[in-house]
């Protein structure tokens, strides 16, 4: 057999054995340890692979942008102001029908400006969009499947820890990519608006049971100034973080370290936070940043396997013969991505994807930042198709209500679903949404 | 006699497997507080730059000793507490119709889980040798250095924990796949 041969078999394979349950890091480690060692028939060779990967991955500046950012996330979430914007959002869209929906994905998109993860986006949003949704008598799928929809925008609209994850196999600058995200991120919430307007247009009954409104009784008046005030902290946080970085005033670790700073400052002062509560940011914090760096570690030990095995070669050398161009890898990465997205978490399946594709596209001349995207917002499509989306889990085991069951999360994120495949491939025809932000 | 000692063998696994916990919630409360002296770190550094015009030599060496002290002495407790990332949709199912198969498999996960992390040690432990010896280090001499073999020790010492960790799982088959949910990655 064929280097080449034993890598493709030994990629199969190593999917094969995530979907049966594999630890996903220990999987790309003793697949890509067994294929060089056949391949090379040599033991000392992947060892010494595996000693470079441990040592190398870990020790890079950039990496440590992970802890910061998420301790940050953990922080603004535990210091409430998800939800201050989400009241003033509903203030300006409650009337509307379908009105907390968008209030909900603006309120998401805001939010997500402060935090990195849709882990945090969707428990928040559950909380108290949810229930006030069912309470106006909102269809419960669409309640739940809208905070599923918008919860992806964490994900997108830097800072991101799927941004940073991309940036650092693909060897780009975070910065850079914080800045690519910024223009379809907001794009993708602004087609969740005009898609739940839409809906309640032709399809007034999956946003209203019995398609009709209830007018909102205990309306909420917000006076322009209080709404203000209530943003302020939010965007306090985003000039220093987002503005920081786009200055050039503070490097990409700088700007989360500056950002978890003064979002405990927030939290504190509105006594939000106690120690233990501090304690357990910290510890959670930890604990994904070990995971997800596991994960990095694993995955470049797998990239090298590629190399070696020569399989990113043979596969642009493939697409060539048969003609299939720029086009063709699209289709196929998008593709290969929904169906990794099926079971696999975001990070992972960025991490199995870029190092495949990465030496394909880069000859044909395209940006990086903008190839990041794309996989990105591919992989993200993920979280919300079943049987296994992540950001759905979440809700439904926030929500406590027996009477909406997974399937109802999954019915009701289908739509948003389909608005993120829409909006992947105006990002796919159109680069300059990502590329017209950065220097 | 041979029935009193055969009831010995679970509860000195128990012991065992407690004691390695332990271990591993320790080096996760250590990793905590490096969490923490990072967030620190940048801090200072930024405000006496920018304000005091003094920046602090060896930050960005530090930055990534720190790194490395975090990911490790907090991968056992990620281990513990089954935090390390799988999709484990298909052992869910499974553990519904065929437990035992279903448990059968977790076990034997967890075993070759172990032999990696333990592959992980043996690799990494020549270069502990050689920066012993050595007195390698790291940084710009005359304003920050740093010995490498620190990182090379917690590197060995976390991944040998978290491979004792994984034999006891796989020994005990404790953790019940009917019960598996998928455990956030930070996604």
């Amino acid at each position: 057999m064929s280097p080449f041969e034993i890598g493709l078999i030994s990629v199969v394979a190593m999917v094969a054995m995530i979907y049966l349950g594999v630890y996903i890091p220990i999987a790309l480690g003793v697949v890509s340890f067994v294929t060089i060692w056949i391949i090379r028939d040599n033991f000392e060779l992947p060892l010494a692979l595996l000693k470079v990967a441990v040592g190398d991955s870990v020790t890079e500046y950039s990496f440590a942008t992970i802890p910061l950012f998420t301790f940050m996330g953990l922080i603004v979430s535990k210091a409430g102001l998800g939800e201050d914007v989400y009241r003033v959002m509903n203030a300006m869209f409650r009337k509307i029908m379908g009105g907390v929906g968008m209030a909900t994905v603006g309120a998401n998109a805001l939010f997500a400006a402060v935090t990195g993860s849709s882990i945090a986006s969707a428990s928040v949003f559950t909380k108290v969009a949810v229930p006030e949704m069912i309470k106006l008598n909102y269809n419960k799928r669409f309640a739940v499947g809208v905070v599923a929809g918008s919860s992806v925008l964490g994900m997108i609209i830097p800072p991101s820890a799927m941004l940073i994850i991309y940036a650092i196999v693909a060897e780009q600058s975070v910065g850079h990519m914080f800045l690519a995200g910024v223009i379809p991120g907001v794009m993708l919430a602004f087609a969740y608006i005009l898609a739940i307007w839409v809906m309640s247009k032709v399809w007034p009954r999956f946003v209203m049971q019995d398609g009709k409104m209830v007018e909102p009784q205990d309306q909420e008046h917000l006076g322009a100034g209080q709404m203000l005030l209530l943003c302020l902290p939010l965007a306090a946080l985003v000039l220093t973080v987002l503005g920081g970085i786009y200055t050039g005033w503070l490097t990409p670790v700088e700007a989360g370290a500056a950002g978890a700073a003064l979002g405990l400052v927030i939290a504190v002062l509105r006594g939000k936070i106690d120690l233990k509560g501090f304690w357990s940011a910290l510890l959670e914090t930890g604990h994904i940043t070990a995971a997800i760096l596991f994960l990095i570690t694993a995955a470049s030990i797998y990239s090298r396997m590629l190399g070696i095995a020569g399989i990113p070669n043979a596969l642009g050398s493939f697409l060539e013969t048969y003609q299939l161009g720029f086009v063709g890898v699209m289709i196929i990465l998008v593709f290969l991505m929904l169906f990794l997205g099926t079971l696999l978490d975001t990070a992972s399946i960025i991490l199995i994807v870029v190092p495949l594709f990465l030496p394909i596209v880069e000859p044909l001349g395209v940006n990086l930042a903008w190839f990041g995207i794309i996989v990105v917002v591919g992989a993200e499509i993920g979280l919300l198709t079943p049987p296994l989306g992540i950001s759905c889990f979440v809700i439904k085991s926030t929500i406590n209500d027996p009477s909406i069951t997974l399937k109802d999360v999954f019915m009701g994120a289908l739509p948003f679903a389909a608005v993120m495949l829409v909006v992947l491939i105006i990002l796919i025809e159109f680069p300059i949404l990502s590329t017209a932000l950065l220097p | 006699m041979d029935s009193q000692k055969l009831s010995d063998i679970p509860r000195a696994i128990n012991m065992v497997a407690r004691g390695l916990s332990g271990l591993a919630m320790i080096a996760n409360a250590s990793g905590t507080l490096v969490v923490l002296a990072l967030v620190v770190l940048i801090n200072v550094d930024v405000v006496s730059r920018n304000l005091l015009n003094a920046p602090l030599s060896g930050t960005y060496e530090m930055v990534k000793f720190l790194m490395v002290m975090i990911v490790f002495l907090q991968l056992p407790d990620v281990v513990r507490i089954n935090r390390l990332t799988r999709s484990d949709g298909f052992l869910a199912v499974l553990a519904e119709s065929k437990p035992k198969i279903a448990r059968f498999f977790a076990r034997l996960i967890d075993l070759m889980s172990a032999v990696f992390m333990g592959l992980i040690s043996y690799a990494v432990w020549p270069e502990l040798l050689r920066s012993w010896e050595s007195g390698a280090f790291f940084g710009t001499p005359g304003i920050f250095t740093a010995p490498y073999w620190p990182i090379h020790l917690v590197i060995i010492l976390s991944c040998a924990l978290s491979s004792a960790i994984f034999v006891t799982k796989a020994v005990t088959g404790r953790r019940r796949p009917e019960r598996l949910h998928l455990e956030e990655s930070g996604a």
